[in-house]
């Protein structure tokens, strides 16, 4: 066969692969977009289409202003209100309570890194592999001390007891970002503003935190998405139905017998729509700091 | 303001593996004199600069500015100003930003300082760029904005590491001659740090040349070149380098001479003077720069014996390989010396600039 | 101008920099200590203690709370389950994760639009993805199962949630579409460090393609692969919301593993102290597996 005709075939079979392995990856939830606005009547025909006949947005009304949905659960137990209701309770918790753990998480982090990468001193390294242990231990392993520690507290099923909890989850990666961040800010810049004849404080604050600060919206944002993903310690911390975020709100939906998909493909789009937005900004840096060697997750 | 070091030490961890970077130093910076710490990588001089400057503070001694002990102060305290090898410039401010950076921290009025670095841009030829980022300029100009940053606050005394060693050649050889200007007009303290001896020797009143952390020789530059104290600093002033040579004290009818590659080199009379106590047969070291060597006929007495290695043309002289027994001889002479390689020719060595050295301590003979 | 006097140093509270680096470090220790090491150290106190559901006193019991769970038999079901899961979900991640990291490495344009796309089921809540998983997968009305039969894989449905077989396999696809892209990137990255000239060198001297992957890009990848199998494997055996979000460790208990068998004895059962205690166990997993980690490491560095 001729080199040309082999390296066009190459390249086919190359971009064809590519191609299968962006359907794999995004189908998911393009499957959940297309079903999000299909009618229920045409969603549970079978055999299943791909491409809806008919468009509808009735599910994301029924989110968005809270319509209630025939809802059937074994043992006889009909609730009085509906799931949908609290759609934008959840949201807003969600958005929230994601803000402030991040708040606490990075600007924690942030102090610390720096102190880290400009001194030296005692108990340094302890420190960074407690960080690193924090980072591996799973949580359902902190729930249960931290869920007895809220109770006395009285902060069980209150969103402040979800901002607490979170820290455990989100603290270790965004110190270990961080840190990684402030390593690369050269010190001679630093040490240029101490001769000008600024403290420590104005050096940190006046020339540190501005160039510092990519680094601080990227771990922001990823601290921002690892809150807003939490399952498990939300599920233990909270009862009340209206005090839920939207993940353990929307597992709701699956409590019944009948279940409403629409109403749940629009849920799942809703909730992972911030996400993308804030991830196409934040991609960037985590592709670089998981190239680097820095193998985790 | 003068500048004072005092037995000052610096150590660097603990232990064996402890890293001495300066060794009893004792220096005195003239007021308004340009001084410049020499040597190679790893020397100690610029751990002395950023101990000077506060960033570091000494193991020991005391160091002082005028007839105040700064030993303990703090960088901000001690009005100095920086220029950083990288340049340190604040990528996030502008240029003007920048220059007014360290007036705004000491608490200067705005009106001061908006009539100070515009002034100081002038002279630097910075202004046109006083609102651009450090990241828009070339590296010349950077350079500039650094040199402004430490001019504008009217410090006691100039600190440098090493400021030319980023730029391109050319750019080099016109930075040094401003520098040079700009000293003459502001008669600011300056210490300079490099490891190009031709900077040392074209810019500074006087020169440091250190060795392991360990003060060499101190005094003007002419002084190094024409009396080094020992081989170091011989062979790390001048370019190209001077030749050393191994020798023998010999004791002939007229005195004292030396015997190299075989051949009696007779010797002037303040060498032969300070050879006077040596015994017959010590070894020495003797030194002798390149543009100090003639070519003769190899018939000739006292002429050491040489095999042509490689020429190298440089335009207005060449400069001459030569290989004697099994040293290397370089020789500066003009282009027309009529030699090629593998040539034998005698090596006329002129015996006012011979320099004596010690063979085992390469310490020079007075 | 003259030249102008050193001031004298000023006044008034100022902190050295020591003090200043201890003050920065301060919060994050003490936020640290009570947000992470306390609880680590509470789980394991508790693990020796037995809870009553009505009031907050903790009776000590000693090793009576790991015999329990030493003795269940669901316990050991769910270690036998939790070593499937993670072998099957780590082999297929990383051979998949290779493959795509070659073929990655090879494409020229557009390369950096993949390499963002692919982190995005990093990124998606377990929740979300559970979610569509199950309507995916749903035997009647899933797409899957329709795919299945019009390509004419299978004859009947496939009851994805409600067979152990078949729950184990779907939870095992989640992990796999979740968490490849992350060994992807890894392994790209190290691909995109390999010299070239090495290759070029191979072509002169006469190796195939297959030659060259398995003398140049193996060895090469040998030390990024092992950290990525360790960490993956490590992660993947305490994984808890990708297994009970899709099938709530059922049928029955088909698809537990540690993470959710505790879960269930905190939250079904009420044994508190069995739950820490599995937590102790799976926590001693941990350090061994860290442990490995560090050898490898260890033994990469010579």
């Amino acid at each position: 066969m001729r080199y040309q005709t082999r390296q066009r075939l190459r390249l086919a079979a190359l971009y064809a692969a590519l191609a299968l392995v962006t359907v794999v990856t995004c189908f998911p939830l393009a499957w959940a977009l297309v079903s999000s606005v299909r009618p229920n009547d045409e969603m549970l025909r079978l055999p299943p289409t791909l491409v809806p006949e008919r468009v509808t947005a009735e599910h994301y009304v029924a989110l968005l202003t809270g319509r209630g949905m025939y809802f059937e659960a074994a043992g006889g137990y009909r609730p009085k209100t509906s799931p949908s209701q609290h759609f934008l309770s959840w949201f807003f918790n969600s958005v929230v309570v994601s803000l402030g753990t991040t708040v606490i998480s990075v600007g924690v982090s942030t102090l610390a890194a720096y102190s880290f990468t400009r001194f030296s001193f005692f108990g340094q390294r302890f420190i960074s592999y407690f960080s690193l242990m924090g980072y591996m231990v799973p949580s359902i392993i902190f729930v249960f001390p931290l869920f007895l520690v809220m109770v006395p507290l009285g902060l069980t099923d209150r969103l402040p007891s979800l901002v607490l909890g979170y820290i455990s989850i989100t603290l270790p990666f965004c110190m270990w970002l961080m840190w990684a961040f402030f390593r690369g800010i050269p010190i001679e810049v630093e040490e240029a503003g101490l001769i000008d004849g600024a403290s420590r404080f104005q050096v940190f604050w006046q020339i540190v935190l501005p160039l510092a600060l990519p680094g601080i919206i990227a771990t922001s944002i990823f601290s921002f998405i690892v809150s807003w993903n939490d399952y498990l310690i939300a599920r233990i911390f909270m009862n009340s139905i209206s005090q839920l975020p939207l993940t353990v709100g929307v597992m709701h939906f699956f409590e019944g017998v009948h279940v409403d998909w629409g109403l749940m493909m629009a849920a799942a789009v809703l909730m992972t729509l911030p996400l993308s937005v804030l991830f196409m900004l934040v991609q960037r840096y985590l592709i670089v700091g998981f190239g680097a060697g820095a193998v985790k997750g | 303001m003068e500048v004072r070091l005092e037995n000052v030490e610096k150590v660097f961890g603990r232990g064996p593996r402890a890293v001495h970077a300066v060794r009893g130093l004792n220096l005195v910076v003239p007021a308004g004199e340009f001084v410049t710490l020499l040597g190679p990588s790893g020397c100690g001089k610029t751990t002395t600069l950023r101990m000077i400057a506060g960033l570091e503070r000494p193991t020991a001694g005391r160091i002082c500015f005028g007839d105040t002990d700064v030993t303990d102060w703090e960088p901000r305290d001690r009005n100095i100003a920086m220029v950083f090898q990288n340049y340190a410039l604040y990528p996030h401010m502008s240029v003007f930003q920048n220059l007014a950076y360290g007036l705004r921290v000491r608490g200067v009025e705005t009106g001061a300082i908006r009539q100070r670095v515009p002034e100081t841009a002038r002279v630097l030829e910075i202004d046109p760029y006083l609102d651009r980022r450090p990241r828009e300029l070339s590296g010349g100009q950077r350079q500039r904005v650094a040199l402004g940053r430490a001019m504008v606050r009217d410090p006691v005394v100039f600190l440098m590491d090493e400021p030319l060693s980023n730029l391109d050649a050319k750019l080099r050889l016109t930075t040094r001659a401003e520098l040079k200007r700009l000293h003459l007009e502001l008669r600011t303290t300056t210490v300079y740090v490099t490891h190009d001896q031709l900077e040392a020797m074209t810019m500074s009143d006087r020169v440091a040349v250190f060795q392991e952390g360990v003060l060499q020789q101190y005094d003007r530059p002419m002084v190094l070149y024409e009396r080094p104290v020992n081989t170091f600093v011989a062979g790390f002033i001048g370019s190209p380098p001077m030749n050393f040579l191994p020798a023998v004290v010999e004791r002939g009818p007229e005195g004292p001479a030396l015997r190299v590659a075989g051949v009696t080199l007779p010797l002037e009379a303040s060498s032969r003077a300070r050879l006077d106590q040596t015994p017959e047969r010590r070894r020495l070291t003797v030194g002798i720069r390149p543009e100090h060597i003639r070519f003769e006929d190899p018939t000739k007495e006292h002429t050491l014996p040489a095999r042509v290695f490689v020429i190298e043309p440089v335009g207005a002289e060449s400069f001459v390989s030569l290989s004697v027994d099994d040293a290397r001889v370089v020789a500066r002479v003009n282009p027309d010396a009529g030699v090629g390689a593998d040539d034998t020719v005698g090596l006329r060595l002129d015996p006012r600039r011979l320099h004596l050295f010690d063979a085992e301590t390469g310490i020079a003979i007075r | 101008m003259g030249l102008p006097a050193v001031p004298a140093p000023r006044r008034g509270f100022r902190l050295s920099d020591r003090q200043v680096g201890i003050l920065f470090m301060l919060p994050f220790a003490a936020v640290a200590a009570a947000f992470i090491v306390w609880p680590v150290a509470e789980a394991v106190r508790l693990a020796f203690h037995t809870k009553s559901p009505f009031s907050p006193a903790l009776t000590f019991v000693g090793l009576d709370n790991f015999r329990y769970v030493l003795g269940d038999p669901t316990f050991w079901a769910a270690l036998r389950q939790a070593v499937i899961w993670t072998v099957s979900s780590t082999l297929l991640q990383s051979v998949i994760g290779v493959g795509l990291a070659l073929l990655l490495h090879q494409a020229v344009r557009g390369i950096n639009v993949f390499r963002g796309l692919l982190l995005f089921p990093y990124m998606v809540p377990t929740v979300v993805i559970a979610l569509v998983w199950r309507w995916m997968f749903n035997p009647e009305f899933g797409i899957v199962n329709a795919s299945l039969h019009r390509l004419g894989l299978i004859r009947e449905n496939i009851y994805w949630f409600s067979d152990p077989q078949w729950a184990m396999a779907s939870v095992i696809l989640l992990n796999v579409w979740k968490f490849t892209p992350f060994v992807v990137i890894c392994v790209l990255a190290r691909l995109q460090t390999i010299p070239v000239d090495l290759y070029d060198a191979a072509r002169v001297d006469g190796a195939s393609a297959w030659q060259r992957f398995r003398d140049i890009t193996l060895p090469q990848l040998k030390t990024v692969l092992s950290v990525v199998v360790v960490f993956r494997t490590i992660w993947t055996f305490n994984k808890f919301e990708e297994i009970y979000l899709l099938t709530r460790g059922g049928p029955g208990t088909s698809t537990f593993n540690l993470a959710v068998y505790a879960f269930e004895q905190a939250t079904a059962n009420l044994k508190l102290g069995a739950a820490a205690a599995t937590g102790v166990i799976m926590l001693a997993l941990l350090f061994g597996g860290s442990a490995l980690y560090l050898r490898l490491i260890g033994r990469q560095e010579e």
